[in-house]
């Protein structure tokens, strides 16, 4: 076999896995990653062995190819749009190929997979053991059941989504606070079955949470929010309260004694909150406190929220929506700070005392106001604005009637 | 400034004998950590590296250790230097990860990795194997499967 010509350089035999890899790694877009997997087999390899995550939107014979051929893959994203998602969707027996195959998962999204049952997250509790992050929100047939083999297993569980999921039980979370010691996110938006006995029994255990929504909840009270402020307390920033009408005065007076690293907060529905804890709140975060959502807290008045105003130097959005009772006296001492406002998204809607002297007085001392909303605000109509001469920053959206899409900052 | 600079000595596959300064061998990790360790001291052998590539990769330290204070003040010039060393036909080029790789020294590994990279991107399948001399070992059905998985595979 004479070569006639000096024989031309392979790049397969000249370099070895690493150095391909360390050349895949290099390019950027998804195109030339496909590209890569489609030169040969080797190649193919390596591209399918180097991706870490997933979205896949297929059946169980797809599944079992994807996980034959993406053996690293540490993020799974199953979710589905609430409009559309396919039929049947994702499966228990989709569940039971994951958990068999993908075992070195670590981060699992079935948002809407509305199909799956407690028997699909037996298979996920018994064979994912590494998993830290699970969302199930709006997987409705779910039960404690099927969660508890979850936190039975995954005991290194970090974050738990478990918004829409109404048949959760304080079962769960007294399982959660037995297993999932690092649990440090969870969302129960909406598991009405929650109540004050189960949030004492989960920070027993999980004491290190530090984004804790639950919204409509509305079993939950004081005794619970209290036991949680306690326990979590310098770790906690984000509490998501909406609609929970039991809670009140003590528990932010708790959260204002223990919870300096507080957020984001909202207690938006809670309609017994007052002036007196809102102050202190304000006192106690007033470096960390980012977004404050009071919508319909019926008793805030401009006492409590000039100190907001002038305190939370960091606050960033504030909705103080359907607080009759603010003035455009809440805005007055703003003219004394000296730094800089940087507040983004301001909400007053329905607020019948608040005119076009109050947001004035609000510009004035704030140039970054990306969002405001002014709907069913007698006193502040655009006409008013124009008239009074008031300059909104550039980028900055006015809702003077409701046609604007809101930012979801204070969700 | 008092140069109490230590010599270091490399023989490559070869032979033959390369002497640098402390400084410039210190942009290899690999002869980084035998010099901490005292491990340095007598002529370090590269049985991987021939006395050609290692004069390239020693020419490369050697500038980049020259041109560390002048790379704020003019790093364009840097970058057309680098510009320039990498054009060399692919052998050589290979070669050089391969040494970058084994000496461990990031950034020349950076630079040629992202060389070899700038060939792939934005080619096809076909023009890759051309340019790399890579035979096509997929039959047209598996070729075709992998495209369909792309279908339903996505970040």
């Amino acid at each position: 076999m004479a070569a006639v010509v000096a024989s031309p350089v392979c790049i397969n035999e000249s370099l070895t896995d690493d150095e391909l890899r360390s050349i895949l790694s290099r390019l950027e877009s998804d195109k030339d990653k496909e590209v890569f997997g489609l030169v040969c087999k080797r190649w193919l390899h390596l591209q399918s062995t180097e991706r870490k995550k997933l979205s896949v939107r297929a059946g169980p014979h797809m599944l079992r190819r994807m996980a034959a051929r993406f053996t690293g893959v540490l993020e799974l994203d199953l979710s589905q749009s609430v409009s559309r998602s396919f039929y049947p969707g994702v499966t228990d027996s989709d569940l039971a190929v994951i958990a068999e195959r993908f075992k070195c998962l670590k981060v699992f999204n079935l948002q809407n997979c509305k199909a799956i049952t407690d028997r699909g997250l037996a298979s996920i509790g018994n064979g994912l053991s590494s998993l830290q992050s699970l969302d199930v929100s709006y997987c409705r047939k779910l039960t404690d059941k099927g969660l508890s083999t979850v936190a039975e297993g995954c005991h290194d569980l970090k974050s738990l989504h478990l918004a829409g999921c109404r048949f959760v039980t304080d079962g769960l979370l007294l399982t959660l606070s037995r297993n999932c010691n690092n649990l440090v996110e969870l969302c129960l938006l909406g598991c009405s079955n929650i109540t004050d006995s189960g949030l004492a029994d989960l920070v027993n255990g999980c004491q290190h949470i530090s984004f804790l929504d639950i919204n409509k909840c509305s079993n939950v009270g004081d005794i619970g929010i209290s036991k949680v402020a306690e326990v979590c307390s310098s770790f906690l920033k984000t509490l998501k309260l909406l609609d929970c009408y039991k809670v009140g005065d003590e528990s932010i007076f708790s959260l204002s004694k223990f919870c300096k690293n507080l957020e984001t907060l909202i207690i938006g529905g809670c309609r017994d909150v007052s002036d007196e804890s809102v102050k202190s709140l304000a006192a106690a975060c007033k470096n960390s406190l980012k977004n404050l959502r009071m919508d319909w807290c019926l008793n805030i008045s401009d006492s409590s929220l000039g100190c907001i105003l002038t305190q939370c130097k960091n606050l960033e959005a504030l909705d103080i929506g359907c607080c009759e009772e603010v003035t455009d006296a809440a805005f007055q001492d703003l003219r004394n700070v000296e730094i800089e406002f940087g507040l983004k998204v301001l909400k007053v809607s329905n607020c019948p005392k608040i005119t076009v002297s109050g947001i004035g007085m609000l510009l004035n001392q704030c140039s970054s106001l990306e969002y405001l909303d002014v709907r069913s605000c007698p006193h502040v109509t655009k006409a008013g604005c124009d008239e009074a001469g008031l300059m909104f920053p550039e980028c900055c959206k006015v809702n003077f009637t409701g046609n604007l899409s809101e930012p979801d900052v204070l969700v | 400034m008092a140069s109490t600079s230590k010599k270091i000595m490399f023989k490559s596959s070869d032979g033959e004998t390369f002497e640098v300064e402390e400084a410039v061998a210190m942009e290899s990790q690999t002869i980084k950590h035998m010099i901490e360790e005292d491990c340095a001291n007598n002529e370090i052998p590269l049985p991987n590296v021939t006395s050609k590539i290692l004069s390239k990769v020693l020419e490369y330290c050697k500038k980049h250790v020259d041109a560390a204070d002048d790379k704020e003040k003019y790093p364009d010039e840097l970058k057309a230097w680098d510009a320039d060393f990498v054009k060399v036909d692919q052998n050589t080029l290979f070669d050089l990860i391969l040494a970058a790789n084994y000496l461990n020294i990031k950034s020349l590994l950076d630079l040629i990795c992202q060389t070899v990279a700038d060939m792939i991107k934005g080619k096809r399948p076909d023009d890759i194997r051309k340019t790399f001399n890579i035979k096509n070992d997929f039959t047209p059905e598996e070729e075709e499967e992998v495209r369909r998985e792309y279908q339903w595979a996505y970040e």
